[in-house]
C-alpha cells in the first residue's frame, strides 16, 4: 500500500518557472553559437561541473544525472533539482576584445520513486544555445549605416522516463524526449542620417522532434562504475515566421532537421574520501542536415573531461565542513565548428565545486566554477575567455510511505 | 519551504534582470558563415513619365491678398465687413479703408485701383474670379486709390458713405471688389489670416444721441481673386513637357511617373530620395523660397485633372523649393520618411503606382513660380528618386 504524505506545490512552481525561462539561452554571447543549432551543451549533473563535467558512471542520491538515466539512485525520496548558470565571455580576434555577460535558469530535474527499484524520472535540460550580437559599419555616399545581427535562442529536451535497477550492479534507464526549442534572429540596418529610415527583419524558427535515451550503469564491483549513454537525436521539425521591414510576406517555411545522435562512457572509483570520474562522449554533428543537404559542414563534438570529489565524511552526524564536498576537475571539447582557414574549435575548462548540504543531507546547494576557452588565436576566428558560475539546488521529500503487506 | 523560495528567488532574479551585457563582437558580421546576408543598395530611378497642368488656385485662406499682374495673371482681391455693432444708426460722414502693402512682384508706376461693391454671395474658402467677374457693376465705383511700386506703403481709400450706411443698416452686404487695369505689376497686401496688418475701415458716424464719434471695423472675409491668361486652357493634361512647373499664379501643378520594377519586392526601403533639377532662368521665389508638397496619386493611371484623386489618407511630404537652387530635394527627415513610406508600399504593390503630384502648398499667396527640368532634352536632368533599399538575408534554417 502507498500512501501520499506529502506534496508541495512549490516543486510544480519550479517547474514552470524554470520551462519559462529556457525559451533562453543562459550563455553569454559566442561567435560560434551563429553556426548549426550552436554550442551543444554537455550537461551531467550538479555534482560532475566541477568535476570536468564527468559523471556518467557516477550513481549518488543527489546528483540526479541528466545524461544517464540509470545512474539515478533516490533511495525512495521524491527529488528535484533546479540549476542556474551565469557566464561572462571576453571575446578577442586581431582586432578587439569584448565582454559579454548573461544568465539564466537552465534545467531540472524531477524524479518520483515508483517502487524500491523503480524511478519515474522528468526532466528539462538544454541541449545547444545560442547568442550573439554581430555589427558592420558601412556608408553610402549619402550616409553611414551599421548593420547589426542579433540571434538568440536554444534547443532544449523536456523528457520523461524509467530507471530500473535490475540487480544491485546493473540499472538500466530509458528516456523520452521532446525536443523542442526556438531561435530569433533580428537583422538591423540603423542609419545615422535621420531622413533614412532604420528597419529590421526578424526571423523567428520553431523547432520540436521526438527523441530517446538509453543508459546503464553497471558496477563490477562495489566501488567502481562504468555507465553508457546512447542518445537518438531524431528529426527535428523547424517552422520559420518571418517578418521583413518592408511589410513583404515570406510566408511561412518548414524544414527538416537532422538532430545528431550521441553516445557516450563514464568511469568511477569511489575511494573512502575520494570520488574520480572520467566521461569521453560523442555527439554526430557531422550528421546534422537541412532537409537532408550538409549546410553548415559540422564536424562531430567529442569531449573528454575528468574531475574528482573529496568528501571527509556521509555521515550527517559529524561536523557540517566534513560533510561538505569539494570537487575539481578539467575537460576538453572539440566543437562541430571550424573557423574560417577549416581549423577545429575546441574548449579547454578547468573546473571547481563545491556542495553544501543542508537538511542533514536531505538536500545539497552545489556551486561551481568553471573557467576556460574556446578557440585559439591566431588560427581561430575568435578566442573566447569563459568564467561560468553554476548553481543547483538540490531538494527532497518523502512523498510516499509504503506499507508492509 | 525556504530552501525552495531561495530557488524561486534566484531563478526570478536569473530570469528577470538576466545580468546580461550584449556587445556586438568584433569584425563578427564579415565572419558570420551564411550564403547571404542581405546587403544595402543604392540605386536611381529617373521618372519615365511626367506631365503638368494648371488649375486656378482657389486663395480666400492665404495670409496675403494680391492684386495687380505678373506672368500673365491678373490679380483682384475681395473684403468683406460685418462688424458694425458698435455703430447704432447709418449717419455716416465718412470712411476711409486702411490697406498695408508689404511686397511687390515686378517694375512699374504705380496703377490705378477702383473698388466696385458686389453683387453675388461669396465664401472665401471657395471663391474664384469666374464667380465675381459678372457679380459687379463697373459704373459704380465707391472708391478709388493707386498702388505704388513699394515693399511697405500704407494705402488710405477714401469709400463712400452710403456704401457704409447700407452695410450698417443691414442692407446687401457682398463686400467690395478692388479692380486694377494695365497694372506692370503686382502688389501683395496683409489679409485677414495674418497675425497684423489687416484691412480695416475709419468709419466717422453721428450716434442717434448726436454724438459725433469714430469706430474702426476690421475686415473679416477677404480673398485673392485669379485670373490666369493662359494659352493652354485649364485642366489640361500637357505630357512630356520640357518643365515642370509649380506656381503660386498660375496654379500649375506637375506630375511624374516611376517605373519600380528594378527593385525587388521584399526590399526595405530605407529612403527614396527624390531630387528634382531647378530651371533657374524661368522660376522665381523670394529668398525664403516657395512650399513644395508631393502627394501620391490614387486615381488613375491616365492623370486627367478633373479626374485625378491624390492620396488623403496620409500627410504629404512637404519641402521648401528656392529659384536660386541648382535643385529641390526634401531635406527634413519627415518629409523623407513619408516619401519612403509611400514608395514603399509602390514597391510591395500594396498601393498602385500611379506616380506623385508635385504642388505648391500656397497656391495665391505670392507670385512665386518653379520650372523644373523634366529630361526630355536632357535625361541627366531628369526628376529621379535615389532610392536606398536593403534586401533581407537568408533565414539561419533555410533549406540550402
Amino acid at each position: 500500500m502507498i500512501r501520499m504524505i506529502n506534496h508541495k506545490p512549490a516543486f510544480s512552481f519550479l517547474g514552470m518557472v524554470i520551462l519559462f525561462s529556457l525559451t533562453q539561452s543562459a550563455h553569454a554571447d559566442s561567435f560560434y553559437s551563429s553556426i548549426g543549432l550552436g554550442i551543444p551543451r554537455y550537461y551531467v549533473s550538479p555534482m560532475s561541473v566541477g568535476m570536468g563535467g564527468a559523471g556518467m558512471g557516477v550513481v549518488e542520491r543527489l546528483a540526479v544525472n541528466a545524461m544517464n538515466p540509470a545512474a539515478i539512485n533516490v533511495m525512495g525520496i521524491t527529488t528535484l533539482s533546479v540549476d542556474v548558470e551565469y557566464e561572462s565571455i571576453d571575446s578577442k580576434n586581431s582586432l578587439a576584445a569584448i565582454n559579454t555577460r548573461h544568465g539564466n535558469a537552465s534545467g531540472f530535474r524531477f524524479v518520483v520513486p515508483l517502487k524500491r527499484y523503480l524511478n519515474l524520472l522528468t526532466f528539462l535540460r538544454p541541449l545547444a544555445g545560442s547568442r550573439y550580437t554581430l555589427s558592420l559599419e558601412q556608408s553610402t555616399e549619402a550616409s553611414d549605416y551599421t548593420r547589426i545581427v542579433k540571434g538568440n535562442g536554444g534547443l532544449n529536451a523536456a523528457g520523461i522516463g524509467l530507471q530500473y535497477q535490475i540487480k544491485p550492479w546493473i540499472s538500466l534507464g530509458g528516456v523520452i524526449d521532446f525536443n523542442f526549442g526556438s531561435y530569433s534572429e533580428e537583422w538591423k540596418t540603423d542609419f545615422v542620417e535621420e531622413t533614412f529610415t532604420d528597419a529590421s527583419d526578424k526571423f523567428n524558427s520553431y523547432f520540436w522532434g521526438i527523441g530517446f535515451d538509453l543508459g546503464t550503469v553497471i558496477k563490477p564491483q562495489k566501488n567502481f562504475g562504468i555507465g553508457m549513454v546512447y542518445k537518438y537525436g531524431g528529426q527535428l521539425n523547424a517552422e520559420t515566421q518571418s517578418t521583413l521591414g518592408s511589410g513583404f510576406d515570406l510566408g511561412t517555411t518548414n524544414v527538416d532537421i537532422s538532430h545528431p545522435s550521441a553516445y557516450g562512457l563514464g568511469l568511477s572509483y569511489a575511494f573512502p574520501k575520494i570520488l574520480l570520474a572520467l566521461d569521453y562522449y560523442r555527439q554526430s554533428w557531422s550528421q546534422y542536415k537541412i532537409e537532408n543537404v550538409d549546410r553548415d559542414n559540422l564536424n562531430d563534438y567529442w569531449r573528454i573531461g575528468g574531475g574528482l570529489e573529496f568528501l571527509a565524511s556521509r555521515d550527517f552526524l559529524t561536523t557540517y565542513y566534513k560533510r561538505m564536498s569539494l570537487r575539481l576537475g578539467a575537460y576538453y571539447a572539440e566543437l562541430p565548428f571550424t573557423n574560417s582557414d577549416q581549423s577545429s574549435v575546441s574548449e579547454k575548462f578547468l573546473t571547481l565545486g563545491i556542495g553544501l548540504p543542508f537538511h542533514v543531507n536531505s538536500g545539497r546547494v552545489d556551486l561551481s566554477l568553471e573557467v576556460g576557452t574556446r578557440g585559439q588565436l591566431p588560427q581561430a576566428d575568435y578566442r573566447d575567455a569563459i568564467i561560468r558560475f553554476s548553481g543547483s539546488i538540490t531538494g527532497s521529500e518523502l512523498w510516499f510511505q509504503r506499507g508492509h503487506r | 519551504m525556504k530552501k525552495y523560495i531561495l530557488a524561486v528567488v534566484a531563478i526570478c532574479f536569473f530570469t528577470l534582470a538576466q545580468c546580461t551585457i550584449d556587445k556586438p563582437l568584433p569584425s563578427g558580421y564579415e565572419t558570420l558563415q551564411r550564403a547571404n546576408k542581405g546587403e544595402v543598395v543604392v540605386t536611381e530611378v529617373k521618372a519615365n513619365r511626367s506631365a503638368a497642368f494648371w488649375k486656378t488656385p482657389v486663395a480666400g485662406s492665404r495670409g496675403t491678398l494680391l492684386l495687380g499682374a505678373n506672368q500673365n495673371v491678373q490679380a483682384y482681391f475681395l473684403l468683406r465687413f460685418t462688424s458694425f455693432s458698435g455703430i447704432d444708426t447709418a449717419n455716416v460722414q465718412s470712411a476711409v479703408l486702411t490697406l498695408q502693402q508689404k511686397f511687390h512682384y515686378g517694375d512699374g508706376d504705380s496703377f490705378a485701383v477702383k473698388v466696385y461693391p458686389v453683387s453675388a454671395e461669396w465664401d472665401e474658402s471657395t471663391v474664384q474670379w469666374n464667380n465675381i467677374k459678372d457679380s459687379y457693376d463697373a459704373g459704380s465705383v465707391v472708391g478709388e486709390f493707386s498702388v505704388p511700386p513699394a515693399d511697405s506703403a500704407v494705402i488710405n481709400v477714401n469709400l463712400t458713405p452710403a456704401l457704409v450706411n447700407n452695410w450698417i443698416s443691414q442692407g446687401s452686404n457682398n463686400g467690395i471688389l478692388f479692380v486694377s487695369e494695365q497694372a506692370p505689376f503686382m502688389a501683395e497686401f496683409y489679409s485677414s489670416e495674418s497675425s497684423s496688418g489687416w484691412a480695416r475701415i475709419s468709419i466717422a458716424h453721428r450716434q442717434k444721441s448726436g454724438t459725433l464719434d469714430t469706430t474702426k471695423v476690421e475686415v473679416v472675409y477677404d480673398a485673392t481673386l485669379l485670373q490666369y491668361n493662359a494659352e493652354i486652357p485649364e485642366n489640361t493634361l500637357q505630357q512630356d513637357v520640357n518643365r515642370l512647373r509649380i506656381g503660386n499664379l498660375t496654379g500649375y501643378r506637375s506630375l511624374l511617373g516611376f517605373d519600380l520594377s528594378q527593385i525587388p519586392m521584399a526590399s526595405t526601403i530605407h529612403q527614396a530620395y527624390l531630387i528634382l533639377h531647378v530651371d533657374k532662368a524661368n522660376s522665381y521665389t523670394r529668398s525664403f523660397g516657395v512650399s513644395f508638397a508631393a502627394t501620391v496619386v490614387v486615381a488613375d493611371s491616365l492623370w486627367g485633372p478633373t479626374t485625378l484623386k491624390l492620396d488623403s489618407l496620409y500627410t504629404s511630404p512637404t519641402g521648401i523649393a528656392v529659384s536660386d537652387n541648382e535643385t529641390f530635394e526634401f531635406t527634413s527627415s519627415e518629409a523623407n520618411q513619408l516619401l519612403t513610406a509611400r514608395v514603399q508600399s509602390w514597391v510591395l504593390k500594396k498601393q498602385p503606382n500611379y506616380g506623385l503630384m508635385v504642388y505648391s502648398g500656397e497656391m495665391g499667396a505670392n507670385a512665386a513660380e518653379m520650372s523644373f527640368y523634366s529630361g526630355i532634352e536632357d535625361t541627366t536632368l531628369a526628376p529621379r528618386f535615389r532610392i536606398t533599399y536593403s534586401l533581407p538575408s537568408i533565414n539561419r534554417f533555410q533549406a540550402p
